[in-house]
């Protein structure tokens, strides 16, 4: 009897686990089918973001260091255009990325899946 | 309703569908990386969720058998007993090999769902990268419980009660000393697995070093909480007035500590100024590796220490897992080393570049002394068949100067400017802290106090804190100026505006109060006293009236207590009760001290050997001056590090564009 109680219990384990794991390949709808493909322009836009916010952090820092003379006027000028000088990059291949369409697809794509989703 | 047996196989069996969802999870994010299928990635990202669930389940099995007095169970019979406390049945989950290797998995899987979790917007391109090397880490620790230290492994027929956790490890800080550790040791394997992910995917942007900086800062907190934690331990439960005995096991957590602590320097060089990148990645590799050496250290045998576990063929196992991380590690930096160019150069000794550089050579300097004289009478051993012992003192020579150095270096980082400093900066930054370390160092000289140590650490002191002081106040000041604020509103919101940095300032402060405690270590004063009942016994300002012993006879232990009236100045403070324990199971003594702990010194109270019968006892005191200083550093350098962490947690992690897209779609 506690053999095959035991055996029963190993037994839903084990389908639960598979269950699980291959869910997505059952048709079971999964948070992680919303969001758009790992090939799309979408993760590129993302890093990009995340450089520019990281500049401006940085950029924000020097300000407060010059404020307190942790930075020479010359050295400020200097690191404050380099810091510049990549933010502009930044900003530029963003909006190059909004200004093309397949990126706003995407993007209108995962958020039509959200709001489905959630219906 | 269950068997005794019952509970073990479905906990092997947890760990056993864990290992082969994590074998799953490795294959198919190589898979997705290789056809870019975003459904593989689901796939292993589900499995490697299954695995954290898994083995959470075995761990809770573990511990049920603990709580349920299992005593089919090997490990079980071996940690706990029926009278244990409850808080000692939690705790023996990591009081063995086995158990201990079961919690470091589930640690090592919960990160892996948390990095799963947290980074599933912000690097979806490193995912599969980050799932293989979590899951190489994570094949290791479930091979080890599977095929050599079972936790779950059973007696053909149960003993009636068990042999119980070692009387050494039933205090009550060790409900969170070894967590903390565990939390901080295994936390190094995050950082790392994002430095491998972008090497092996040779993103080696910003993302993996913004990723790492905050990981390696939960690490850090968690290893830091967990040595003082420990030093404290040692001092309020091994009995000899101590707290840090530079024992091997204890220099092993030490380690990665410092090599962190460089790695949370010098990332900000390269955050700022594009420097130090292949230093960086290198500091990451030696801090994981330090974390797996230190575990060899305990679990190999190879080292002799209180803390250690019994010796077993375990370290055959981490000693080739060390040597394979670290060779592929190294290899994959020397494969991208072309990417790891300093994008700037060093124009100036006196800049912050440079005291940043100056500080990693002095944490990764001392954290060399102190692996070398560790591993010292293992290699002299292995040479020339003869154990030389390092003891205490060579420790302290050689790591005093490099703490003076990086205690000074905690005032000049903060405040020196970037790139070059001019003589104006200097000036204004240096000549008053400077002033006033001076005068804290005379006046030490002027009350008597001559050890050189002692008078740097004063000077020190006084110059960080002075910086740190001018710090808050030039930031509070800019705010005043600009923004007319009030000055406590200034403060605060400079705080909160730039936590990382002033979260940062307030651990440095208590690194200075840490070291005053250490420093005051040098001025202990021990005295000894034969003592019978209704004695008095008169020594510097103190008076202590010795009354007897009492005896308790509890469940687990026979205690006995001296009990003893403590007057300062001649009026009475405190009763003070320092005992001696034997565990009835164990048949083991231990020493419990009892403190009077005041800001000037702690008073310490040691019980050593006793006649029950007439009551006469010998009592042991101590006067350890600034001691408290050394847990109140703490304290304060556990806060600092949260004001620096927490809102990481809330804004790093989850870039804010993606909100507001959504939010405006």
């Amino acid at each position: 009897m506690n053999d095959l109680t035991l055996i029963i219990f190993l037994t839903l384990i084990s389908s639960a686990s598979l269950c699980f794991v291959l869910a997505p390949l059952m048709g079971v709808k999964t948070k992680k089918d919303r969001t758009s493909k790992p090939d799309s322009i979408w993760p590129r836009y993302q890093l990009l973001t995340q450089e520019k916010e990281m500049i401006l952090d940085n950029l924000k820092d020097i300000e407060i260091d010059h404020q307190m003379q942790k930075l020479s006027p010359e050295d400020y000028q200097m690191i404050r255009e380099d810091f510049l000088q990549k933010a502009e990059e930044r900003s530029r291949a963003l909006q190059h990325m909004e200004e093309s369409e397949s990126v706003f697809k995407a993007i209108r794509s995962d958020l039509k899946k959200l709001r489905e989703n959630k219906q | 309703m269950f068997s005794e047996n019952f509970w073990p196989a479905v906990g092997e069996f947890c760990v056993s569908v864990a290992f082969g969802a994590i074998l799953f999870a490795i294959l198919f994010s190589v898979l997705s990386i290789k056809s870019r299928d975003e459904l593989k990635l689901i796939l292993a990202k589900r499995a490697a969720y299954l695995s954290f669930f898994l083995l959470t389940a075995a761990t809770l099995i573990l511990v049920w058998s603990f709580l349920t007095d299992n005593f089919l169970i090997r490990y079980v019979y071996a940690y706990s007993n029926r009278e244990m406390p409850i808080i000692y049945k939690f705790t023996a989950l990591w009081g063995g090999q086995d158990g201990s290797l079961l919690f470091w998995l589930w640690i090592n899987a919960l990160y892996m769902a948390g990095v799963l979790f947290f980074h599933r917007h912000s690097d979806r391109r490193l995912m599969p990268y980050l799932i293989i090397c979590f899951g190489l880490i994570l094949i290791f620790f479930c091979s080890l419980i599977l095929y050599s230290d079972n936790p779950f492994a059973v007696f053909p027929e149960a003993p009636n009660d068990g042999r119980g956790l070692n009387p050494l490890l039933q205090n009550p800080s060790m409900a969170i000393h070894p967590p903390s550790l565990y939390l901080g040791f295994v936390g190094m394997s995050v950082p790392f697995a994002f430095a491998m992910a972008a090497l092996m995917s040779g993103e080696l942007g910003i993302r993996w070093i913004v990723a790492s900086r905050i990981w390696t800062l939960v690490a850090w907190f968690f290893l830091s909480i967990g040595n003082i934690l420990g030093a404290q331990w040692a001092y309020e439960e091994l009995g000899w007035g101590g707290f840090w005995g530079w024992d091997p096991v204890e220099n092993a957590a030490l380690l990665p500590w410092l090599t962190a602590t460089a790695f949370l320097h010098s990332v900000m060089i390269q955050e700022k100024r594009g420097m130090l990148k292949l230093w960086n990645m290198n500091l990451i590799v030696l801090s994981f590796a330090l974390t797996i050496l230190a575990t060899y250290l305990t679990r190999s045998g190879v080292v002799q220490s209180v803390h250690s576990f019994a010796s077993s063929d375990l370290g055959y196992f981490f000693l080739s897992f060390l040597i394979i991380v670290l060779m592929s590690s190294f290899s994959l930096i020397w494969y991208r080393r072309h990417q790891l160019r300093s994008e700037n150069i060093f124009e100036s000794f006196l800049s912050k570049e440079s005291a940043f550089v100056v500080n990693n050579i002095a944490l990764v300097g001392s954290a060399f002394v102190i692996l070398w004289a560790t591993l010292f009478p293992s290699v002299s051993e292995l040479i020339t068949g003869t154990r030389i012992i390092v003891g205490p003192p060579f420790f302290n020579q050689m790591l005093a100067p490099f703490g003076i150095v990086l205690l000074i270096l905690t005032g000049v980082g903060p405040v020196i400017a970037w790139r070059k400093a001019s003589e104006k900066n200097l000036k204004e930054s240096f000549v008053f802290p400077v002033i006033l370390g001076c005068l804290a160092s005379v006046t030490l000289l002027l009350f008597g106090l001559t050890d050189w140590y002692v008078v740097l650490t004063a000077f020190g002191a006084a110059f960080v804190m002075t910086t740190i002081g001018m710090e808050f106040y030039k930031g509070g000041r800019a705010r005043v100026v600009a923004h007319g604020e009030s000055w406590a509103e200034a403060l605060f919101r400079a705080c909160f505006r730039n936590h990382r940095k002033y979260g940062g300032y307030i651990v440095h402060l208590g690194i200075v109060a840490m070291f005053v405690g250490i420093a005051g270590a040098s001025y202990k004063r021990v005295y000894e006293f034969d003592v019978t009942p209704g004695q008095r016994h008169q020594f510097e300002n103190y008076e202590i009236h010795y009354h007897g012993l009492q005896f308790r006879d509890q469940p687990n232990q026979y205690e006995h207590h001296a009990v003893i009236d403590l007057y300062v100045n001649g009026q009475f403070r405190r009763t003070m009760k320092p005992a001696r324990f034997f565990y009835k199971i164990q048949e083991q003594p231990s020493t419990e001290v009892d403190i009077y702990s005041r800001l000037k010194e702690d008073v310490y109270f040691i019980l050593g050997s006793f006649a029950p019968v007439v009551g006469e006892a010998k009592i042991r005191v101590l006067l350890q001056p600034y001691i408290i200083w050394l847990w109140l550093g703490g304290a304060i350098l556990v806060i600092g590090g949260l004001i620096t962490l927490m809102p990481s947690l809330g804004f790093q992690l989850r870039p804010k564009e993606i909100k507001r897209l959504k939010k405006n779609e």
